[in-house]
């Protein structure tokens, strides 16, 4: 595993992104998850929906922190195991607002959340694959196939790019037959390609003149 | 469901345990650590990263590397504090600085690679073809107290970043002092030695998991109902 945007900021990234702004409550067996707004700093919120009407199903929802770009993704969801070779479908029910980026149900094969795949090129795996939501709550499914010779791990998410705000309820995983259709839409695959040019910009920037490394004096 | 299960696979245990550092490592230096300890479910993260507190009452700071829990397998174990340098395209250049060590058994030492770091992740990963790019070490000599250490290498024209750092190898401890990197002309000898992490058992032990964990039943979604 390794990384092309922890570059700038490597590994420590993940764990700043992981922590998440923590003000809406993650509910047991669910973790939120954020790509890395440089310097530092979570760039969502994710957890238990609060501004629902009373009455409604209990929803997750994720939301920006702040104004953020296309480049940013905010998720909640779980990592599932026990489907090596197995075709698995993600399913909610799901409303998004105000989106000027994406917002649905992503779910991927690894180890490897939504949110890191796009900074990590090929070491990422192959790209999730995604469903989006809608403006009014509507039912919401994703399909993969998870490789038999994996570890069988899948990633499943409720994700946000950009601002605006998703809610979802009503989640299921289960297993399905082959006679039901893969999902063809790439999560974020465009960012994957933006980041890695920014990446590559940078370090042509950085390697325009010997740039020694720093704090060898342990100060 | 729960994340502690990840420590069992290598790649997971990798973004677990770069958070886990303790905080006293100064920037640009980062931490990377892959432990396969004797318990993966105390959650415990095998390596503390960063200066070594005594040393800084008696004003010479060091870099060190712990392992502070008991490893079940040393030899895919490995922890580096590590940063970047840039531009050095077709330089060679020499990283150098003391050492000293306590119950190291594995191996301990300076290096430099390719890269910025993503070549030692894909190393304890077990990827295909990392063993191609093993960073070039020079280990600690053996014996008491500080020794010098240089590790040089030849940077490839064109190559943009080179990523250098302490390593320790399975258990103990290892201390960097008096670090310093520099160009160097063609009378100093470049290092010929990558350093000798077990790229083979590392691949097989992640192969081998791999394929323990596909034989695990699928799991349902935890709290579903958002509880």
């Amino acid at each position: 595993m390794d990384y092309r945007v922890f570059l700038a900021a490597p590994l420590a990234a993940l764990a700043v992104s992981a922590s998440g702004a923590d003000t809406l409550q993650v509910p047991k067996g669910w973790f939120a998850g954020s790509s890395y707004a440089f310097p530092q700093g979570s760039t969502y919120e994710a957890g238990l929906a609060t501004d629902l009407p009373p009455g409604q199903a209990r929803a997750l929802t994720v939301r920006p922190l702040g104004k953020r770009t296309g480049n940013d993704i905010g998720t909640i969801g779980q990592m599932v195991m026990g489907y090596a070779g197995k075709r698995v479908r993600f399913s909610a029910q799901v409303k998004a607002t105000g989106v000027d980026g994406w917002a649905g149900l992503v779910i991927g094969s690894g180890f490897i959340p939504p949110y890191l795949r796009p900074q990590m090129g090929e070491d990422g795996g192959p790209p999730a694959l995604a469903a989006p939501g809608c403006a009014q709550w509507c039912d919401v499914s994703v399909v993969a196939d998870i490789p038999a010779d994996s570890e069988g791990a899948s990633n499943v998410a409720l994700a946000l790019i950009g601002n605006g705000q998703v809610w979802a309820r009503g989640f299921k995983v289960e297993v399905v037959g082959t006679d039901v259709p893969v999902s063809s839409y790439r999560f974020a695959v465009d960012m994957g390609v933006a980041l890695a040019a920014q990446q590559r910009s940078f370090l042509q920037s950085q390697a325009a003149h010997p740039t020694p490394p720093g704090g060898l004096d342990l100060q | 469901m729960d994340y502690r299960i990840l420590l069992i696979a290598p790649l997971a245990a990798l973004v677990l345990s770069v958070g886990a550092a303790p905080p006293q490592l100064p920037p640009p230096w980062q931490p990377l650590a892959v432990a396969v300890t004797v318990d993966p479910l105390k959650g415990q993260t095998g390596y503390d990263i960063g200066i070594d507190p005594p040393s800084d009452s008696l004003g010479g700071r060091s870099l060190t590397i712990h392992a502070v829990a008991p490893l079940a397998d040393d030899a895919r174990s490995f922890a580096v504090a590590h940063q970047q340098a840039f531009g050095y395209g077709g330089h060679r250049v020499r990283f150098s600085g003391q050492l000293r060590t306590q119950g190291v058994h594995g191996w301990a030492g300076l290096y430099l690679g390719e890269g910025q770091g993503e070549e030692l992740s894909r190393l304890v990963g077990g990827m295909p073809d990392a063993e191609k790019h093993l960073p070039m070490g020079s280990a600690w000599p053996g014996g008491d107290g500080w020794h010098d250490v240089s590790v040089v290498v030849d940077v490839p024209p064109g190559a943009l970043a080179i990523d250098l750092g302490l390593a320790l190898i399975g258990g103990g401890q290892v201390w960097a002092r008096g670090l310093r990197f520099d160009a160097v002309g063609p009378d100093v000898a470049p290092t010929r030695s990558p350093i000798p992490y077990d790229w083979a058992h590392a691949r097989q032990a992640v192969a081998e998991s791999r394929k323990a964990m596909a034989s695990f039943p699928p799991k349902a979604l935890v709290n579903a109902a958002l509880d």
